[in-house]
């Protein structure tokens, strides 16, 4: 039983695992003893684990699935394929600064699939969709071929391992905006629509794809589940550092030594992270400020370094897990810069839907370039503040919600560095030396 | 009828159960006021009906709340403990008993002023020269709010517009992004020519390229967008501002649905008609061609008098052919700058003195001789016609319908009156959960009606489309057999033959047998369809008129009864069977019927016609074709005709022109020049119906007032009024001199025909006053400067008219509001500038007007037996059994001839022999034998085309193009497409013609000939053996019914004739029509599938 059940099997530049090493080290066991099981039970265990979904929200996994309706009242059940449910996998990993769900699907595919089938069995859906990145296209490619070789022996498709419980899985790549990744949204766009978020309730847990029940889930909460099935809820608890279970994958951005995905134990604090995994800062640099969790979270200032970066502990601290694609930012680097370009991408990527988010963003954006750029006023960052405050909380979806986490945050720890900007008429830091693009990784 | 029995008559519709207080539901707190409401409202809904000024801009009632614009935000407090509360969307929040809700809260009102600011980010501040202004709903809402100062410093994004055709103005910089477009052009009507494109503050509605909007609804983007995104391109053309115009509550004329308008003049010319909200008929919305087509009010050919100098001398007013013709007559004068106000007023009225004399001469030597006819209009109003059958006699009027479509309005309308079938308002339409379309293209024939249907199936309604051409409804259908009419009542009999097996309980027969009889695909879809009507909730089958096949509504009235049978037999047997679990009475719905009619008076003058004989009504007067045969032999000296242009009701136009010239005087009313006028010995020129008051009663059979919204020239009058001066004139003891205006002629009608009675309440008598003072028909803040040429005679306006007629005032002085709801005369409401102002009018809103939707219905359900009595009782026989497929007894005969075919002339033909019914189209020879029509037709002679058998000549109603008013407007002629012949490629094949050659064709029956010069559009889905050409185009007029012709194709077409076009080129470029309109607009794609 490994530390790092996620990434155990991946090896880094080389092909998928193929189907052979993935069942010699264990594979589908966990699918086998689910089989075993009613979808009762499996939930059961999959609550009993605390697994909370990896895609940026934490919600526990298995209350999730004890939402979708088991048995659907005045459904025959000898018709029951003809009001299916769904599983539904988000690849859509387009939040900035992450980078893990393409590690799992380029290095693992069968454990997610595994994944997939479990959380199918214990929902009883019979079809299921991997939401892709559109950039992830060796990701897919990679996915369905792993798709292939289950079928061929038997753990996907009709009658899987004999058990009589039948799952269909299909591939699907995004068009490619940061929206698809909203459930909703995502399930609008699975349905061939415009990818709009919808209105909730009615959740998707009733009422998703084609308006049946779907379960939607993040790629790494998928790949947890079979290793919690062959291994035990306890075994899955105690893997945890801090006070959530299991392991969870920390891609690291920024000028350290070391960038990359680590598996580690959730609950590391940044410090660990950056000084033992990482290596460090590169020379002469000094760590100014990180993002914790993707764009949409806070920034954080060295004195929360020591915070163990899970769910529970950063929820404390107003701030938020998210995705836990860590930012690291140095010192040479202009942190209202930084938000401008993350601001910018909020707005770029709002669907148009409501008016805070599209409307308003765009406005964040230009004070932001304004300050940035030197044509900053008195009262700017004010205004900043205020109408941030009014977009988040009454927009449509959670994206303005995420773009307000960089402003927020950098407005309440880093306001001298804003102030500055306005005072001198400019940015007061060397523009970034930005790497030529496709260049060196 | 005192001043408030007025106001409470006004809305006499089924509505009045909702007027007041609703029952006690939930009550819902605002701002410390609990306002009751009922559940299933949302908090925006319970705010508004309650006239809580609540902003707002993606929510429609219309269109449903989705959430998207953030602007009706308001503070939801948990309990009265709570005292933070949260700020959620009001039209996203369902209202919920206890509810504790604060619009005022600082908070929400902070967020909706920033929304207001978001927007404004982005929108230009053009509102001086936008077409919106005035009437802006973001205006509306910006004022509300309380936005005022602009913070942001930014540019603004801009867009490039788009040529959206000759209706619709695009202006994209404008938009607001409400998405109210695309979920009413997607969403709500089905169009899939339009959309959103791109994203975040770029999102763009427009179509993928530029092009004319396919969508025939596509007018109503003017209504629901909030600001100037869309707007009247033929508004544009000569705009006034809200406040300047002058309007009136008005009753569409372009078809039969009798959608409300609001139809809006300024300095005498109409310059647009908008909707008039009415929950029981139109709801929010209006066709194309009702709201684009009202141009033939400011057409140049209108009738006018001409100045005295053309008077006639006196003396020379015989009733000859020769005398006096043309001191009425079209003028070519431009009139679409500004009314010429006529100075020779004295002159004017002895020329209209002078005509009437003459008339009242001729008619008066006429009625003595005893050889008088008048021929009124289903075009005119209820008034009109029934004065003219006062002047003629009942057994010597004629409705002026075509021949079969007579027939046709006459069965339904005996079969909604009083027997267990139900015409539903055209809102109930949606709540259908099974529909049948058979023979029938709604989009063309009743567009509303289509928009409906759309709705229901939304709703999860199956739609059944049977019809002989595909149409836009097809693609909501879950099944669409394209047939030949012939198979079409074939297999309206089969679906009956099924049902009446179901009454009996035990069939007379196998009814596989008898379904084995057909191919197998339509027995099953027989058996489907059949079971569907049974099982529905609520069936709606919908036939049209325009098909012009009596048989095919005969099968469809034998299905209706066999239906409503069938359906009473199974909820017996359901009741038995549950007699033990003490389940309450349940009696199914009553089955749906609905017929598609074209103009707006149809229904009504069919029913003025309806004689009731045994409790079932006949008609009495002699039907077209009679006539012209009465005029022929002698027995008609002197007609006259009102509103008619007889030339586009009868086949054999030759043969009309002789009859007319035989006549020995021509009385016309008529409102617009054509042959008709020209063969006139005398005439009087009449009020179209905007220019007038009168009755109009819809397909639903709703009796309707419109107004007159602006005064017409001189001494041109109502319809109505122009027939009573005569019959002043020439039957003084009549009464009509006590006719002042229509409400007198309405109870001079209804004392004779009691089954009018409900119309006496659907508006305020012409008395009736708010608060002492007239409803005026211009706004409190009319100027009459804006966006006129002439500001110099606006400086010296000339004296307002007086309106003696009705409750309505021709000046702003006046009680604006509110008014009953049958005088609205625009929305407007203290802070609603915009059309959103109709909020205000309801008691809920979306739902029905303060005091009643204006309107009675004439014709309900009721327990009398199906009406198979025959008609024999009248002075002109229709014997029904004969002219129509068989009932009962013969329907296995007929049964046994549908898997081959059943063709319409065998029946017809047997008619001609029996009885003196003469088809108008034929000629002097005698009758063939009933065994010889259909392929084995008479020798053609030497014209015969080379064709080897007869193909049925079948027509189809357009939207733009068959009806002919509309047609006069150039925004509809711009969007009409070119007269095509539609035929399956076997008779191109057969014929030897190729797509989108043009070719003069001429069609063959016997020594009939119809001729026309036609796009040649070869179709798959046409039905073999079919050949479609629109219908009531001017080159088609003669096409009056389904015939069985051989074909002639003209000489090759010419090089510079025939266009040399793209392969499969959509749009079909239409140059002679074009260039007539300045053609600068981009065409429709030809008739087809819209």
């Amino acid at each position: 039983m490994s530390e790092t059940p996620l990434t155990a099997g991946i090896v880094r530049g080389s092909p998928a695992r193929s189907l052979s090493d993935y069942t010699a080290a264990g594979g589908y066991e966990g699918l086998r003893a689910a089989l075993k099981m009613s979808p009762p039970e499996v939930q059961q265990v999959v609550k009993d684990s605390n697994l909370r979904g990896r895609g940026g929200a934490g919600f526990p996994t298995g209350v999730k699935w004890g939402f979708v309706p088991l048995e659907e009242p005045g459904i025959d059940p000898g018709r029951g394929s003809l009001k299916p449910k769904y599983v539904v996998a988000n690849c859509d990993e387009m939040e900035p600064g992450t980078f893990k769900d393409r590690l799992l699907i380029w290095g693992d595919p069968h454990q997610v699939i595994e994944g997939m089938i479990i959380a199918a069995h214990a929902i009883d859906a019979n079809a299921g969709y991997i939401f892709v990145r559109w950039a992830y296209q060796e990701g897919a490619n990679r996915l369905q071929r792993a798709i292939v070789e289950a079928k061929a022996k038997g753990l996907l498709g009709d009658n899987i391992l004999g058990s009589g419980f039948s799952f269909q899985l299909h591939v699907h790549t995004s068009a490619g905006r940061y929206i698809c990744g909203e459930e909703t949204a995502l399930l609008n766009s699975l349905e061939g629509r415009r990818p709009n978020p919808r209105f909730r309730p009615p959740f998707p847990a009733l009422q998703g794809l084609w308006d049946r029940p779907t379960l939607i889930q993040n790629i790494e909460t998928l790949a947890c589940v079979p290793h919690i099935l062959a291994n035990g809820a306890e075994w899955f608890n105690d893997l945890g550092a801090g006070r959530d279970a299991g392991t969870k994958l920390y891609g690291v951005s920024g000028k350290v030594r070391r960038p990359g995905t680590y598996e580690l134990p959730i609950g590391v604090t940044t410090r660990e992270l950056i000084e033992e995994h990482c290596g460090g800062m590169q020379d002469g640099l000094e760590a100014k400020a990180t993002i914790p969790g993707g764009a949409s979270t806070m920034y954080m200032r060295p004195d929360e370094f020591d915070l163990p970066l899970d769910f529970t502990s950063l929820a404390e601290a107003d701030n938020r897990l998210g995705t836990a694609g860590v930012m690291v930012f140095d010192n040479r680097t202009c942190l209202v810069g930084a938000t401008l370009n993350l601001e910018h991408f909020f707005a770029q990527e709002s669907c148009g839907w409501c008016t805070p988010c599209r409307d308003g963003l765009p406005w964040v954006e230009d004070l932001l370039r304004d300050i940035e750029e030197g044509r900053g006023k008195a009262g700017d960052v004010e205004l900043l503040s205020k109408e941030m405050a009014l977009i988040a909380p009454n927009s449509f979806c959670a994206l303005a919600l995420g773009a307000e986490g960089p402003v927020r945050s950098v407005i309440e720890k880093f306001r001298h560095e804003l102030d500055e900007h306005v005072h001198r008429g400019g940015c007061p830091f060397e523009p970034p030396a930005l790497p030529a693009i496709g260049g060196a990784a | 009828m005192s001043p408030a029995d007025g106001a409470e008559g006004a809305g006499v519709a089924q509505t009045n159960a909702a007027e007041g207080t609703p029952e006690p539901g939930i009550r819902v707190r605002i701002d410390g006021v609990d306002y009751r409401t009922r559940p299933g409202r949302n908090v925006l809904e319970v705010a508004l009906d309650h006239r809580l000024n609540l902003p707002y801009f993606c929510y429609h009632p219309g269109l449903g709340a989705v959430g998207s614009c953030r602007l009706c935000a308001v503070k939801q407090y948990k309990d009265d403990d709570d005292a933070s509360g949260r700020v959620v969307m009001s039209c996203m929040t369902p209202a919920a008993d206890g509810m504790r809700i604060s619009i005022k809260d600082r908070e929400a009102s902070e967020l909706r002023a920033s929304v207001v600011e978001w927007l404004m980010t982005n929108h230009p501040h053009d509102c001086p020269v936008c077409d919106e202004g005035g009437e802006c709903h973001l205006q509306d809402m910006t004022v509300m709010t309380g936005h005022g100062h602009r913070r942001y410093r930014g540019s603004k994004r801009t867009f490039e517009n788009q040529d959206l055709g000759p209706l619709i103005h695009h202006e994209m910089n404008r938009c607001i992004h409400c998405y109210r477009c695309v979920r009413f052009y997607n969403d709500h009507a089905g169009g899939d020519d339009f959309g959103e494109l791109a994203s975040r503050n770029r999102v763009y509605f427009g179509r993928f390229e530029e092009g004319t909007l396919e969508l025939p609804f596509a007018g109503n983007l003017v209504e629901v967008c909030p600001t100037g995104v869309f707007t009247d391109k033929a508004y544009r053309a000569r705009y006034a501002r809200k406040w300047d115009l002058q309007s009136a509550p008005s009753i569409c004329n372009h078809c039969g649905l009798g959608c409300n308008t609001l139809p809006a003049t300024s300095n005498g010319v109409f310059r647009r008609v908008t909707a008039r909200y009415n929950a029981r008929v139109n709801g929010y919305w209006l066709c194309d061609r009702g709201r684009f087509g009202f141009e033939h009010v400011n057409a140049p050919d209108r009738i006018r008098w001409e100045s005295a100098d053309e008077l006639p001398a006196p003396g020379s007013n015989g009733v000859g052919k020769d005398a006096g013709r043309g001191n009425a007559s079209a003028t070519s004068a431009e009139r679409l700058g500004c009314r010429p106000m006529a100075t020779d007023l004295e002159g004017i009225r002895a020329a209209r003195q002078s005509a009437l004399r003459r008339a009242t001469r001729a008619i008066g030597d006429a009625a003595r001789r005893g050889t008088l006819a008048a021929v009124g209009s289903p075009s005119i109003s209820l008034e009109a016609n029934h004065a003219l059958r006062r002047l003629a006699g009942e057994d010597r009027f004629c409705s002026g319908m075509n021949d079969v479509e007579l027939r046709m309005v006459h069965r339904a309308v005996r079969a909604w009156r009083g027997t267990s079938i139900r015409v539903p308002a055209l809102q109930e339409v949606k709540e259908a959960d099974f529909i049948l379309v058979i023979g029938c293209n709604p989009t063309h024939e009743a567009p509303l009606v289509d928009l409906e249907i759309v709705q229901a199936c939304r709703a999860g309604a199956e739609l059944a489309y049977a019809d002989i051409r595909p149409g836009r409804l097809t693609r909501f259908a879950n099944l669409a057999p394209i047939l030949d009419l012939p198979s079409l009542t074939a297999g309206c009999v089969a679906i009956a033959e099924v049902l009446e097996g179901r009454i009996q309980r035990r069939p007379r027969r196998d009814p596989r047998a008898f379904l084995d009889q057909l191919p197998e695909e339509r027995g099953r879809r027989v058996l489907s369809i059949a079971d569907k009507l049974l099982q529905a909730r609520q069936p709606l089958v919908i036939v049209g008129t325009q098909c012009r096949f009596r048989s095919l509504q005969s099968g469809v009235l034998r299905m209706m009864r066999a239906l409503n049978r069938a359906r009473r037999a199974n909820a017996e047997d359901s009741q038995q069977a549950q007699d033990d679990s003490q389940r309450g009475n349940e009696t199914p719905e009553l089955p749906w019927y609905m017929l598609a009619v074209p103009e707006p008076n149809s229904v009504g003058v069919v029913m003025l016609e309806q004689t009731i004989v045994d409790d079932v009504a006949v008609p009495f007067g002699p039907p077209l074709g009679n006539l012209l045969v009465d005029i022929e032999e002698g027995r008609v000296t002197c007609l006259v005709v009102v509103g008619n242009d007889l030339y586009r009701r009868v086949e054999d136009v030759d043969r009309l022109r002789a009859a007319l010239g035989k006549l020995e005087s021509l009385i016309v009313i008529d409102s617009v020049g054509g042959e008709m006028v020209a063969a006139a010995d005398v005439v009087l020129p009449m009020a179209p119906a905007l220019e007038a008051n009168g009755t109009f009663v819809s397909s639903e059979g709703r009796a309707q007032r419109y107004y007159q919204v602006q005064v017409p020239e001189p001494g041109i009058d109502d319809d109505w009024a122009i027939v009573r001066d005569l019959l002043v004139a020439v039957r003084p003891q009549s009464g009509a001199t006590a006719w002042r205006t229509v409400e007198d002629v309405l109870e001079d009608l209804i004392a004779s025909q009691p089954h009018f009675a409900p119309a006496r309440g659907i508006a305020p008598p012409p008395g009736y006053r708010a608060a002492e003072q007239r409803v005026p028909r211009q706004t409190s803040r009319y100027s009459g400067r804006s966006a006129r040429p002439d500001v110099v005679e606006a400086r010296h306006p000339p004296r307002p008219d007086d309106d003696t007629e009705s409750p309505l005032g021709f000046t702003m002085e006046g009680y604006g509001s509110p008014s009953p709801p049958a005088l609205v005369p625009r929305f407007w409401a203290p802070g609603w500038n915009s059309n959103e102002a109709i909020n205000q009018f309801q008691i809920e809103v979306g739902g029905p007007l303060h005091g009643g939707d204006p309107g009675a219905r004439l014709l309900e359900p009721g327990d009398q037996a199906w009406p198979d009595v025959p008609l024999a009782a009248s002075g002109y026989p229709m014997h029904d059994r004969q002219i129509y497929l068989k009932d009962e007894d013969h329907a296995e005969h007929d049964i046994a001839a549908a898997g081959a075919e059943v063709w319409p002339e065998a029946s017809v033909e047997q008619v001609r022999l029996a009885h003196h019914v003469v088809p108008s189209w034929s000629s002097e020879q005698g009758p063939s034998s009933p065994g010889s029509s259909g392929a084995g037709d008479a020798a053609e002679g030497e014209d015969a085309a080379p064709t080897q058998r007869a193909l049925l000549l079948c027509g189809m109603a357009e939207i733009f193009g068959s009806e002919p008013m509309s047609s006069r407007a150039a925004p509809v002629s711009a969007v009409t497409p070119e007269p095509a012949l539609r035929l399956h490629p076997l008779q191109a094949r057969e014929l030897g013609v190729q797509q989108d050659e043009r070719r003069d064709v001429s069609f063959y029956r016997d020594r009939w000939v119809g001729r026309a010069r036609l796009r040649i559009d070869v179709d798959a889905k046409v039905p073999p053996g079919t050949l479609l050409i629109p219908a009531g185009f001017d080159e088609t007029r003669w096409w009056q019914q389904p015939r069985r012709v051989r074909v002639r194709l003209g000489p090759a077409e010419s090089a510079e004739a025939t266009r040399v076009l793209p392969t499969n080129a959509a749009p079909i470029a239409k140059p002679a029509r074009l260039a007539q309109q300045g053609g600068d607009t981009s065409p429709r794609p030809p008739t087809g599938e819209r």
